[in-house]
């Protein structure tokens, strides 16, 4: 899933729609993210080309509002309410998911999964 | 008579030589076992070894040969085949050395390689980053080895220099003689490719239709580096499109070939060069991205982001402080980096604190504070940058009865400082706040208090601070400013262990420190007089060393000549001397020395009525009158201060100086 820098991309998404939970003094998404253009992208488990340096789900809470939204371990997230996710550090994209005066987050999220799907509906 | 083993098929270019030499040498061989060396006899000669020779040296035998000509020409032959033995030896050594090269660049040992007889291949090691891909198809030679085929071979080699010489250039730590060099060869290498380049488009220009991609690709890996291709970025668009296109619909073609293969080898490392420049977008990433690679991780984003930040940030500093309102102040805390405590600050169960640094006392306390009223003088302090990154080593050991146990020395004093809970104290710290004394405070060894010590600060200047607040007198707090000015404390180092006896209560661990003391607990009216003692020139590079062991009866007894006069012992304090006992080699300045003897003497005329049971009280009690403080004041820099050292550590340094006391006022009276 990795992208020509420079070049448009094209992937089959899916918006996925997290409500934040409100735990205590947080709101909690129920997932964990790794990635980012500032880390080394050899060690992403879940990335089909290595040098993938997207921003991927490496880990969904039990039941927590990702789980419930349909948010898949896997998953590369290429927007989060509109905010480009394909070329950003691991900070920065930390802080476009968990703003606090945000209660809902859109994902564009893509996996290899759904790609698959598409072209097996085209044919 | 066996052949020497001939390898079967040498290289054309490297062996050569060899081979021919074999050959010769096959004969001579045998030739030269069977006869010794300048000892050509022509009846050796038997016709059937030498016809068996297959050399070029045939010595025909002739029974009618004359033997000098015989001779002659074996020792020719001879020499002949001696400088080819060595010929031999040294192609073979290069042999083996272009072998083993090839094998670190290719991967395995080429067949080529001579082996004597019994010995085993060498064990290959593959140089990393010396592994280039090119495409089989373009560099295995067909049957017809058209111009073209010849050139596009050239071509991906001329390619793979290019991007060698380009990493070799990029080479970081290079002195600018090499990085001149390496440009230029990048440069030259550059300048070759695009010869080729030109020539296949051209022949490709006549031979068959357009054909962008090999024009595309070389621009586009000299447009990643050099500035004068910037226009090429747009046939990068069109030749990566084009590529992409081409290597599903052209993976046949022969022009296109480089290309599928190279699709595939995406996922490579970065070291490894990825065969031809269609790879090279990735070519570009292998360059070292601008944002350093951090490892992989994981983060949680039920965490809120500020607090992740706060705890980087948190861990940068250091823990000491825990509490937040004097963080404000401490905020250019820049000196208390790198603040080191070395040794091992072992303070005995009472002991209050034992600060390795004046500066570090101060700021502990500074950050102990709980009370508000802490907070002006804080402020003050709020310079104390020696405090921030304030390590301590060692073991700081704290009794479990001492009352107020902190866990660090700086603490002891300062919690021991907020149990007076004296909002009088307050103002006073703003005076404290200039403890130039404190600074370049050093105390190593081991400050080691004793249990019993109520206040017990283990540095010498807390105590007097912690018997000064325990003074709780109202009155002692416009002195206080006046010792704003320890000029005299400056440059004080304690070192060894300062020793504190358990009896003591307050119990100052220097002679300064004692004085202090002294002068808080006195009355009032030792207010005005206190201002005289803003100049402590004589406590200025005090340094006292080894082991300043306190008497348990003694009270505290400050050093400075200016404060016997108003020595006023009301509790009994404990009286530290340094000891030098600990550190034999040291050395005392006189001036140290007098200030100690000048303590003890205050000491010891304070000491009036109170029982003591030190022996060497008995020498003071004949002077003991208060209008002997004066004489003896006057009487003391005229002290011989200049026994020998050794004379001094020998024995307890209180004794000696009871004893010259004892001497002179015996003397005087």
């Amino acid at each position: 899933m990795a992208f020509v820098a420079g070049q448009p991309v094209t992937a089959v998404v899916q918006c996925i729609e997290i409500c934040k939970l409100c735990h205590g003094d947080n709101l909690i998404l129920g997932f964990s993210i790794g990635g980012g253009i500032d880390q080394d992208p050899a060690q992403n488990p879940f990335s089909e080309d290595k040098t993938d340096k997207g921003i991927y789900v490496t880990r969904i809470s039990e039941g927590g509002p990702a789980e419930v939204a349909g948010l898949q371990i896997g998953d590369k997230i290429m927007q989060v309410n509109g905010w480009d996710m394909t070329m950003v550090t691991h900070d920065q994209a930390r802080k476009r998911l968990t703003k606090k005066n945000e209660d809902v987050v859109r994902l564009l999220v893509t996996r290899k999964s759904l790609q698959q799907a598409l072209q097996q509906s085209l044919q | 008579m066996h052949p020497v083993p001939v390898p079967p098929s040498l290289p054309n270019v490297r062996s050569g030589n060899i081979q021919v030499t074999k050959f010769i040498l096959s004969g001579i061989d045998d030739f030269g076992t069977k006869r010794r060396l300048g000892n050509c006899r022509v009846e050796m000669e038997s016709k059937d070894k030498v016809s068996d020779s297959d050399s070029g040296v045939i010595l025909q035998s002739g029974s009618d040969s004359p033997q000098s000509v015989m001779k002659g020409r074996c020792c020719s032959v001879i020499l002949r085949k001696q400088m080819l033995e060595e010929t031999l030896e040294a192609r073979l050594d290069e042999l083996k050395k272009l072998c083993l090269r090839e094998s670190e660049l290719v991967g395995y040992l080429p067949k080529e390689y001579p082996l004597a007889d019994g010995e085993e291949p060498p064990p290959v090691r593959r140089r990393i980053g010396a592994s280039f891909q090119l495409d089989e198809l373009t560099i295995t030679p067909r049957d017809e080895d058209s111009e073209l085929d010849h050139l596009e071979r050239v071509f991906a080699l001329q390619l793979q220099f290019v991007e060698a010489a380009k990493r070799l250039s990029q080479e970081g730590n290079l002195s600018r003689h090499i990085r001149k060099q390496r440009k230029h060869a990048y440069m030259q290498e550059q300048k070759k490719l695009n010869e080729i380049k030109n020539d296949i488009n051209k022949r490709k220009a006549i031979a068959s239709g357009p054909t962008d991609q090999v024009r595309n690709v070389v621009e586009e890996l000299s447009a990643s580096d050099d500035s004068s291709l910037e226009d090429d970025t747009r046939q990068h668009h069109s030749q990566c499109s084009s590529t992409e296109f081409l290597s599903t619909a052209h993976a046949a073609q022969r022009s296109n070939s480089p290309l599928p293969p190279l699709q595939s080898s995406r996922p490579t490392p970065p070291q490894t060069l990825e065969g031809l420049a269609l790879v090279c977008y990735q070519g570009g990433d292998c360059k070292k991205s601008p944002i350093m690679d951090a490892a992989w991780t994981e983060s949680n984003l039920d965490e809120p982001y500020e607090k992740i930040k706060r705890r980087s940030s948190l861990n940068s500093k250091t823990s000491s402080s825990t509490v937040t309102p004097p963080e404000s102040v401490q905020s250019d805390l820049s000196a208390l980096h790198h603040f080191e405590m070395r040794g091992m600050p072992y303070l005995n169960p009472n002991s209050a604190s034992a600060p390795s640094t004046p500066e570090m006392r101060g700021r502990i306390h500074h950050q102990c504070t709980r009370s508000p009223t802490v907070t002006p003088s804080e402020s003050a302090l709020s310079d104390l940058s020696a405090l921030r990154h304030f390590e301590m080593r060692g073991r700081p050991y704290l009794n479990s009865n001492s009352a107020s146990a902190p866990s660090t020395p700086e603490m002891r004093g300062r919690i021991h400082y907020q149990d007076a809970s004296n909002p009088t104290v307050t103002p006073s710290e703003s005076a404290l706040s200039d403890l130039s004394a404190l600074r370049h405070f050093e105390m190593r060894g081991r400050p080691y208090l004793n249990p019993n010590s109520t206040s017990a600060p283990s540095t010498p200047e807390m105590r007097g601070r912690i018997h000064y607040q325990d003074a709780s007198s109202p009155a002692v707090t416009p002195s206080e400013s006046v010792q704003s000015d320890l000029s005299a404390l400056q440059h004080f180092e304690m070192r060894g262990r300062p020793y504190l006896n358990p009896n003591s209560t307050s119990a100052p661990s220097t002679p300064e420190m004692r004085g202090r003391i002294h002068y808080q607990d006195a009355s009032p009216a030792v207010t005005p007089s206190e201002s005289g003692q803003s100049d402590r020139s004589a406590l200025q590079h005090f340094e006292m060393r080894g082991r300043p062991y306190l008497n348990p009866n003694s009270a505290s007894a400050p050093l400075t000549p200016e404060m016997r006069e108003r020595i006023h012992y009301q509790d009994a304090r404990i009286v530290r001397t340094p000891s030098l006992k600990e550190h034999p080699n040291r050395t005392l300045q006189r001036n140290v020395v007098s200030e100690e003897l000048q303590s003890w003497h205050e000491r010891t005329r304070q000491r009036n009525g109170r029982p003591h049971s030190l022996d060497r009280q008995g020498a003071f009690r004949g002077p003991r009158t208060q209008n002997r403080s004066r004489e003896q004041y006057m009487r003391w820099p005229a002290l011989p201060l200049q026994r020998p050292m050794p004379h001094w550590m020998r024995d307890h340094p209180q004794y000696q100086w009871y004893t010259t006391e004892e001497a002179k006022v015996a003397s005087q009276f």
